[in-house]
């Protein structure tokens, strides 16, 4: 059933979100291209320099509305309309426990977090590659992957790195999603101003995850080192990662209780 | 016969003061069209959100097959609630496709049997549709289910005489007749006909329960009028 949920989830967010990728992937390439042949030319081309210009401006705009539109449509559409919302009639009277809604939920959150990363990356390759050229890229991709082959130790810790950062921001990214359901659910409490109170909830959460995480004795520790080995630096990440763990379960925990133990949809 | 729908002492009240259902104590059986009947704010959308888990008593208990509502329930609960409830950007085709993927017991054909009936094209999406449009085609949704037992909450408020008499024409030749179905209503010369019993709710209380065809022969008056007379204002 999860797998069901998540589909008709991912369906109702991609709707607005792939189109809108879509478009800033299309924009990132005309700027490239204008870029690119502005680079290539002689002399001024003030075709190109206009195209650029305008490019260049919505290029801008649509990076920024990415961002928040993925933002609102994770939680407003992905999850206070369709949980909270006059289609919360239809989702939490389904055969399917909350357990399963959240985890729908959650999981397309996470999705739309790794894929809205990618098209920002590609956008931004999509915008430079043509000034750069595609043969000096790949050049420089060569003369890397050639370092990292030669290299044990640095291609152990690239690795080692690049694994960690990639879980801190996918995890960091799932637990902030977290938090905002609970928030959303225990603002919903505020009958009258549901949207007001997750606000509020989600700043209340925001001071008590500061006071905790200042009483963690080993944080303190990490943040009175004034020098980090790669090993040490290794175990703060480990230690910064398991964190968000707990912090994006305690949020996984709430929304849950909120749900199924506390539901009043009116 | 044991109950299919069992409420006992089911209270609820909104922000710990308002009382929207007051030790209710009611059971209905299976086979039954039965009229939840009362004025507005009576109580009667807050038991249908109870019994389909939408709202969490605050004393007593709701039991549907002898079972707190939840997964197990919901599989065989088949709801209408009283207002637009559905993905509005979803085509009629989309959402027989979503009641065929999480309700066994939906029927498709059932479904596309009904809809031919009216004038609406499966691609058409529901926010195109004019509103007469969109509760006949939730009410063909939620019809379309053979469960054990149904809530339909105001489904003729708002709609005009017509849409009306295909939505009460449609609710008797459809639902599964070992099942409950409870109508929640203030209309009530519109649904008298078709009920087998009733149940007045004043105030968050059971004001009568009792058979239609029996209540009609014991006061000599029609549903309507009983409702008239103790709900005079």
């Amino acid at each position: 059933m999860t797998a069901k949920l998540l589909k008709y989830d991912f369906k109702s967010t991609g709707r607005i979100l792939l189109p809108l990728f879509g478009a800033l992937l299309a924009i990132a390439l005309l700027l490239g291209i204008s870029l690119g042949a502005q680079g290539n030319a002689n002399h001024i081309n003030y075709t190109f320099n206009w195209i650029t210009q305008i490019s260049m401006i919505l290029y801008i705009v649509l990076i920024a509305a990415v961002g928040i539109i993925t933002l609102v449509m994770l939680l407003y559409q992905g999850f206070y309309k369709s949980t909270l919302g006059s289609e919360g009639y239809f989702r939490l009277t389904l055969p399917v426990s909350i357990g399963q809604h959240l985890a729908s939920k959650t999981i397309n959150a996470g999705i739309w977090f790794i894929l809205a990363s990618v098209v920002g990356f590609l956008s931004v390759m999509f915008a430079m590659l043509p000034s750069f050229g595609m043969a000096d890229f790949l050049d420089g991709m060569r003369r890397l992957a050639a370092e990292f082959a030669a290299n044990d130790i640095a291609r152990r810790e690239i690795l080692h790195y690049g694994a960690q950062i990639l879980l801190l921001v996918l995890g960091g990214g799932v637990a902030f999603i977290l938090k905002a359901f609970a928030s959303i659910t225990v603002g919903n409490e505020w009958s009258a101003h549901p949207l007001l109170g997750g606000l509020l909830a989600f700043i209340v959460f925001s001071i008590l995850e500061g006071i905790l995480e200042t009483l963690i004795p080993g944080d303190l520790q990490f943040a009175n080192a004034t020098y980090f080995d790669n090993a040490q630096m290794h175990s703060f990440l480990w230690f910064v990662l398991a964190i968000v763990v707990v912090e994006a379960v305690i949020y996984y925990a709430i929304t849950w209780f909120m749900l199924d133990r506390r539901l009043n949809l009116q | 016969m044991a109950a299919v729908l069992e409420c006992r002492g089911l209270t609820k009240t909104y922000r710990g003061k308002i009382a929207a259902l007051d030790h209710v104590d009611l059971k209905l059986d299976a086979g039954k069209i039965v009229g939840l009947l009362g004025p507005n704010g009576s109580g009667k959308t807050t038991l249908i959100k109870t019994a389909v888990g939408l709202l969490k008593p605050s004393e007593g208990e709701i039991l549907v097959g002898g079972l707190k509502p939840g997964k197990v329930t919901k599989a065989h609960v088949a709801y209408l609630p009283d207002r637009d409830f559905l993905p509005s950007y979803m085509t009629t085709d989309q959402l027989l496709d979503l009641y065929q993927d999480f309700y066994k017991d939906f029927n498709r054909s059932k479904a596309l049997e009904m809809l031919q009936g009216l004038d609406l094209k499966l691609n058409q999406k529901m926010k195109e549709m004019s509103k007469g449009t969109r509760e006949k085609l939730q009410l063909i949704l939620t019809m379309s289910r053979e469960a054990a037992v149904y809530f339909l909450d105001e489904p003729i408020a708002g709609v005009d005489p017509a849409v009306r008499d295909y939505i009460l024409r449609t609710i008797i030749s459809n639902y599964n007749e070992q099942a409950l179905v409870v109508i929640s209503t203030h209309l009530i010369a519109d649904v008298e006909p078709i009920l087998d019993e009733v149940v007045f709710l004043k105030n968050g209380k059971i004001a009568l329960q009792q058979d239609a065809e029996d209540l009609r022969a014991e006061t000599g008056k029609s549903v309507d009028h009983v409702f008239r007379e103790v709900f005079k204002c």
